[in-house]
């Protein structure tokens, strides 16, 4: 199980949403909606800051974000959520600059106090 | 919202370049015939995120989105279910709204879900097995026929009820799927008696605590792990309501609820209440499977002001849940015609071990209270259901609160004392209704 984590923790730098694709998509008349890029691997109510992409598939790849998304939880409770997802649950060791993006992003749109929509 | 726009995200992802969107997303390298080549981790992370295995996986186009992807849970179905709240999608987590859990019997496809791991793709009763050993006489290995044969078939109506039900109402919130009322329900299960068969394998005197096994895999897909394990002391264990059961509600248990063979340990965490269950080991120390330790399904020792950081040590094991109930008619939110002066009021209430003495209901605001007519259960550890009508003088918003008290005296409380990781929250339940002017 290793090895998916480090498969995922090299998903940097961020896949680009392709600008190009979206274009030509929207040339052939195929997006009837406004094109907001919008990357519903990850839902809507995933943000759209720094690291959503990174800490979106890395969650993702194991469980549904909607556990995720339900959570309110101070910086320091998401870092000892990882700890735990490591120690007890076979999650491979973080980098430590990736647990920062990580931690920033999920301090920045899920803390105490974010509720379930 | 369609699901074409909810899927084009991660089909950009694919159709910018798919074999690197499935080494990404999955691990996933296509061979040399441009077939995915699912293999090790790959096709693990795959099953695990479809939430079974993939048997014709080799045959899977590389960069092929599997149909049952996407972050959603507005379109996610549960066959076998109806009107549940999905909670979660990979692990399967669903509660019932409460308007829906009026019958005193609890459907088959009312009964909430709640996994930890992956259920097991083999649910064939007829090459189902049961494993007891450990601290025992004579291990045995019995398969649901000779548990049929061998011992006394017994229904019982028994409330099974999350340890973290509730938990959506803490504040500062605690981690977890955030269950609002509904992961409760009190079905008809059928099967053998736990101590039954715990006195034909001889249990050793130097037993005190069993240990619980299921057949679902870890959220990972590793085979070494065990998404849940948990037990519970011999006291409890030898109660003559907890049953090995093959039948829910008279028919087969529900694929989700642990078909075709449960524990149902009926009034303490629903985790205590192995499902897919393959053994039972009993051990001569606490039992220190994955979610019996650290804070799982523990509570401080003593209260804790909302927000308390609690060392670990400071933690004990839950046992009884608490006294609680559920208003389950009107539906909150209900708005009834002008000229309405009466609301029939129903629900039910249970008690962890013990049962339910009385169950009041108020209309203003905890003001003034009404006792409510309480049935009998069937058996112990069914809930209780009681009825009351309650007038409502004029037309305006009303709050119909419900406080169960137990046989040993404890009332709901109007607060959570909180616990950092959610449990056990047993206030009194609310219902919201407006008469129309």
């Amino acid at each position: 199980m290793r090895f998916r984590f480090e498969v995922l923790g090299v998903l940097r730098p961020p896949l680009r949403r392709p600008l190009l694709s979206l274009l030509v998509a929207a040339g052939l008349g195929l997006l009837a909606q406004p094109v907001l890029a919008d990357d519903d691997f990850f839902g809507e109510d995933w943000p759209r800051t720094e690291g959503y992409e990174e800490v979106g598939y890395f969650c993702g790849s194991c469980h549904s974000l909607a556990i995720v998304k339900q959570q309110g939880l101070s910086r320091p409770h998401w870092d000892e959520l990882f700890d735990w997802m490591i120690e007890d649950q076979g999650m491979a060791e973080l980098e430590p600059d990736q647990r920062e993006l990580y931690l920033d992003y999920l301090a920045r749109h899920f803390n105490e106090d974010h509720r379930p929509q | 919202m369609s699901k074409s726009k909810k899927e084009r995200g991660i089909c950009e992802l694919y159709a910018e370049d798919p074999e690197r969107a499935d080494y990404l997303v999955f691990g996933r390298v296509a061979d040399k015939g441009r077939r995915g080549f699912l293999k090790g981790a790959g096709l693990v992370t795959m099953g695990a995120a479809l939430g079974a295995a993939i048997p014709f996986h080799r045959n899977m186009p590389a960069g092929l989105i599997p149909a049952a992807y996407a972050e959603s849970l507005a379109d996610f179905k549960i066959a076998g279910k109806n009107g549940l709240t999905v909670l979660n999608d990979r692990p399967i987590n669903a509660e019932t709204p409460a308007h829906l859990l009026n019958d005193d019997i609890t459907p088959t496809d009312r009964l909430f879900i709640r996994n930890n791991g992956l259920p097991p793709e083999n649910m064939d009763p007829a090459t189902w097995t049961l494993t007891i050993d450990g601290d025992v006489e004579r291990p045995m290995t019995l398969s649901i026929d000779d548990l049929k044969r061998e011992f006394e078939v017994v229904s019982y109506a028994l409330q099974l009820e999350c340890g973290g039900n509730g938990r959506s109402a803490f504040n500062p919130p605690a981690r977890g799927n955030q269950w609002s009322l509904g992961a409760v329900g009190n079905c008809m299960w059928t099967g053998v008696r736990l101590v039954d068969v715990l006195n034909a394998v001889g249990v050793k005197p130097t037993a005190i605590y069993t240990a619980h096994y299921g057949a679902d895999t870890h959220l990972s897909g590793d085979p070494d792990k065990l998404p849940i394990s948990r037990g519970v002391p011999i006291e409890k264990a030898m109660s003559p309501y907890n049953l090995i059961a093959f039948e829910q509600n008279g028919g087969p248990i529900h694929p989700m609820n642990g078909a075709p063979l449960r524990l149902v340990v009926p009034g303490w965490p629903g985790s205590c209440s192995q499902k897919w269950l393959t053994r039972i080991q009993l051990r001569d120390v606490e039992h220190d499977g994955p979610k019996m330790t650290g804070s799982s399904y523990r509570v401080p020792k003593n209260n804790v002001a909302p927000g308390t950081d609690v060392p670990k040590e400071d933690f004990e094991i839950i046992h009884s849940m608490p006294v609680k109930s559920l208003i389950t008619l009107p539906e909150t939110g209900i708005t009834l015609p002008a000229g309405t002066t009466v609301a029939a009021v129903r629900g039910h209430a249970w008690a962890g071990d013990n049962f339910i003495s009385r169950v009041d209901v108020s209309h203003d605001f905890g003001t003034t209270w009404t006792e409510t007519n309480l049935m009998v259960p069937p058996n112990p550890y069914s809930w209780q259901t009681w009825e009351v009508d309650v007038p409502l003088p004029e037309p305006g918003y009303y709050e119909i609160w419900a406080r169960a008290t137990d046989s040993e005296g404890n009332q709901q409380p109007f607060a959570i004392n909180w616990n950092p990781k959610g449990y056990l929250n047993n206030t009194m339940p609310r219902v919201a209704v407006t008469v129309g002017a």
